[in-house]
């Protein structure tokens, strides 16, 4: 009685299971766990002279200040790689521009979850793509999807 | 010569057990099995197996609508069928490849097809009717309320003409507008695009700056003033930018919520295709 | 005589045929066995399935399950190994067969890190009087099952049961004394800014966080004692205390980080170079 109990338990969840709509192959699975840590990249590749210059101040900003105040910024990324990023992609000004704006929602703690996606960090998701006023970079982002 | 016979029987029927599991049959049976188990990549392949020695139409639309199952569109699209009225599926897998190029956004392709379907008198001209409708709410292009309207039934007509407002006045916020906003009264142009919380610290912070700056002035801590008076300016050039960010975001949200309801309406119907009954 | 000659031809045939049909189900078995030893998971779930439409009488019903069970653990679906495992198990023909499926569930749970559940079925086993000469086996499983999740003293408690210079008892024992203790890290640093990350190793960011704590702190204080009671909630509030409380953040932060190296060089080390039963 008992495992017909558990056969018309399991059979609808088989019939459910769909795992193999596509051709898949062995898989080694790592024993080892991911470290769900923030990595900071110093590295001042791929960058110009401007670039440079903004990189090393916030790799100096990193290390005596962000890397010792804890944890305190929601977003990803950081308002500190947010400017970074935003001054990569536009010009000084206007990164400037951008990075005060961030740093305003930064400080509004209400109705995140309204607004912004989650990403795979546990922060809120907010790129620079969608600041930039270019019509073709700014897509919307549904607050009830996870972004990895 | 009877033992012979009882003897070549029973070889003969041994050998039939030993081809259980190739003939066409079984694998159709097993096939079939699979697809009603949902195992559609298994039943498309069990399917091909036994096209390649036996043709049946009721298979070959099986190995489509299999693909179809699993949101595979270009395996539809690609799939070898036979294009003439006499394959009995021949209305049901053109529609199928409809859907397909509708679900892949390729629309001038769906038009072609639409055509085709419209001047071959298929049986489902009704419901290619009916997805030709939401192309135009989804390449946002222009019609008459009338013309959209027109395939659907009574209970759907008020859905389509609801899609049809949301399309004729998208409740868009100008970024230029949010800009002037933000200009005259620091965070009134997020408030206007919907961000009523950021537009209240926006305000709060380029408020609380200017006063500092002017406190500092007043007891004349001139480098103070001056230090505060740049920040507010900073934090004010911020928010009339980011009051135009907004109100583009706000407006890519609209779209984006427009596009992804007619999505989930349409998955609600199955995009108009009839229920096929092969697991009963 | 010729009556007897044919009645033993005829019995001949129809036993022939029964042993026929069997081989053909025993064919099928051995085909999807083969698919499986080439590695080819998928098209080895694809012929036991086929076995199992087939097979009438349920008599490959056991081994069929277990197999796809074991096709989707290689491929890491754990979710629709387990299902299949829970299937075999409802066909075992044996005891021992039940016990056997029911370490292969263990060992997924494990692998997908719902160790939970794998230690749950485990404490099933023990109370279950006819798994009690199964003992050492379950006591294996628990270990792994408190490796994965981070108990590691508990795990090498459960090797010691097993076998006093169990390899296993050894690596989780040296591990266990190795990892730093979370607490104690954010102690220190509730006490003395910068002690807990010096505790881990961290000199250079416990010596930094120190002296912004001495500094903001000396400002606070100064600041208050000139009456300037502004400056000293803003400098307090927005500095000391944010520097304070990031001190023993980072205190947490750098004692899980360096367990979880610690962690993690084990857990590679029993991976690549422990040669006996893993999940």
């Amino acid at each position: 009685m008992v495992k017909l109990f558990f056969l018309l338990l399991f059979f609808p969840v088989v019939l459910l299971a769909q795992t193999d709509w596509q051709k898949w192959e062995k898989k080694d699975v790592s024993y080892q766990r991911i470290a769900p840590f923030l990595e900071r990249d110093y590295s001042l590749s791929g960058e110009d002279v401007f670039g440079s210059v903004t990189k090393l101040f916030i790799n100096t900003y990193w290390v005596l200040f962000s890397n010792l105040d804890g944890d305190n910024c929601p977003f990803n990324p950081t308002c500190s790689s947010f400017l970074h990023q935003a001054a990569k992609r536009t010009n000084p000004v206007k990164a400037v521009l951008m990075f005060t704006d961030r740093f305003t929602r930064d400080m509004n703690p209400f109705s995140r979850r309204d607004n912004y996606p989650l990403h795979l960090t546990g922060k809120f998701y907010d790129p620079v793509e969608l600041y930039l006023l270019e019509e073709n970079s700014v897509h919307y982002l549904s607050p009830s999807h996870m972004v990895q | 010569m009877k033992i012979i016979s009882i003897l070549f029987f029973c070889y003969s029927l041994s050998l039939a057990q030993s081809q259980l599991f190739n003939s066409p049959q079984e694998v159709k049976k097993f096939a079939d099995y699979l697809y009603c188990e949902s195992d559609y990549l298994r039943a498309a392949e069990e399917y091909q197996r036994f096209l390649r020695t036996d043709k049946n139409d009721t298979v070959i639309f099986k190995s489509v609508l299999s693909y179809y199952m699993m949101d595979r569109f270009s395996d539809v699209l690609n799939f070898p069928v036979s294009s003439t009225k006499s394959f009995v599926f021949y209305d049901d897998t053109q529609f199928l490849k409809l859907i397909s190029l509708f679900r892949l956004n390729m629309f001038d392709e769906f038009d072609i097809e639409a055509s085709l379907i419209k001047m071959s008198r298929s049986k489902l001209k009704t419901n290619t009717e009916k997805l030709i409708r939401f192309t135009f709410f989804m390449r946002d292009s222009i019609a008459s309320k009338g013309f959209l309207v027109s395939p659907f039934d009574e209970n759907e007509k008020t859905t389509i003409e609801n899609f049809y407002e949301r399309q004729q006045n998208p409740q868009h916020r100008s970024p230029l507008l949010a800009a002037v906003f933000s200009s005259i009264i620091p965070g009134s142009g997020k408030v206007y695009a919907d961000k009523l919380g950021d537009g209240i610290f926006a305000f709060l912070t380029t408020g609380v700056f200017a006063f500092l700056a002017y406190d500092n002035f007043k007891a004349d801590h001139k480098f103070r003033g001056w230090f505060f008076s740049g920040l507010a300016g900073l934090f004010y050039a911020g928010n009339i930018y980011g009051s135009v960010a907004a109100a583009q975001i706000f407006n890519a949200g609209v779209q984006f919520n427009f596009q992804n309801d007619i999505q989930i309406y349409l998955t609600k119907k199955k995009h108009y295709l009839p229920e096929y009954d092969f697991c009963n | 005589m010729i009556f007897a000659i044919k009645k033993a031809a005829l019995f001949l045939s129809i036993f022939s045929a029964a042993a026929f049909s069997q081989t053909a189900m025993q064919k099928q078995y051995d085909y999807a066995i083969s698919l499986y030893h080439d590695e080819e998971y998928f098209d080895a779930i694809t012929e036991f399935k086929r076995l199992l439409f087939f097979d009438g009488k349920n008599e490959f019903s056991f081994e069929a399950n277990s197999m796809i069970g074991k096709s989707y653990k290689a491929g890491a679906k754990f979710d629709d190994a387990i299902r299949y495992f829970v299937l075999a198990q409802i066909t075992a023909p044996s005891k021992d067969k039940v016990f056997e499926t029911q370490i292969e569930i263990i060992r997924c749970n494990i692998l997908r890190r719902t160790t939970d559940r794998a230690i749950r079925i485990l404490s099933d086993l023990e109370a279950d009087p006819s798994f009690i000469n199964n003992k050492d086996e379950i006591n294996y499983w628990r270990g792994w099952a408190l490796m994965f999740d981070d108990r590691w003293k508990e795990a090498a408690a459960e090797f010691e049961k097993i076998e006093k210079a169990h390899p296993l008892n050894a690596i989780a024992e040296n591990i266990s004394k190795q990892l730093y203790s979370v607490t104690l890290a954010k102690s220190l640093s509730y006490v003395i800014p910068g002690a807990g990350q010096f505790y881990t190793g961290h000199y250079f960011s416990g010596a930094l966080s120190l002296a912004w704590n001495i500094l903001w702190g000396y400002l606070t204080v100064n600041a208050f004692i000139g009456e300037r009671i502004f400056d000293g909630l803003m400098v307090g509030n927005l500095l000391w205390f944010r520097f304070y409380r990031g001190n023993i953040q980072n205190a947490e932060k750098f004692a899980l980080e360096e367990n979880l190296k610690i962690i993690n060089n084990g857990l590679k080390q029993l991976q690549n170079e422990y040669n006996g039963e893993k999940p």
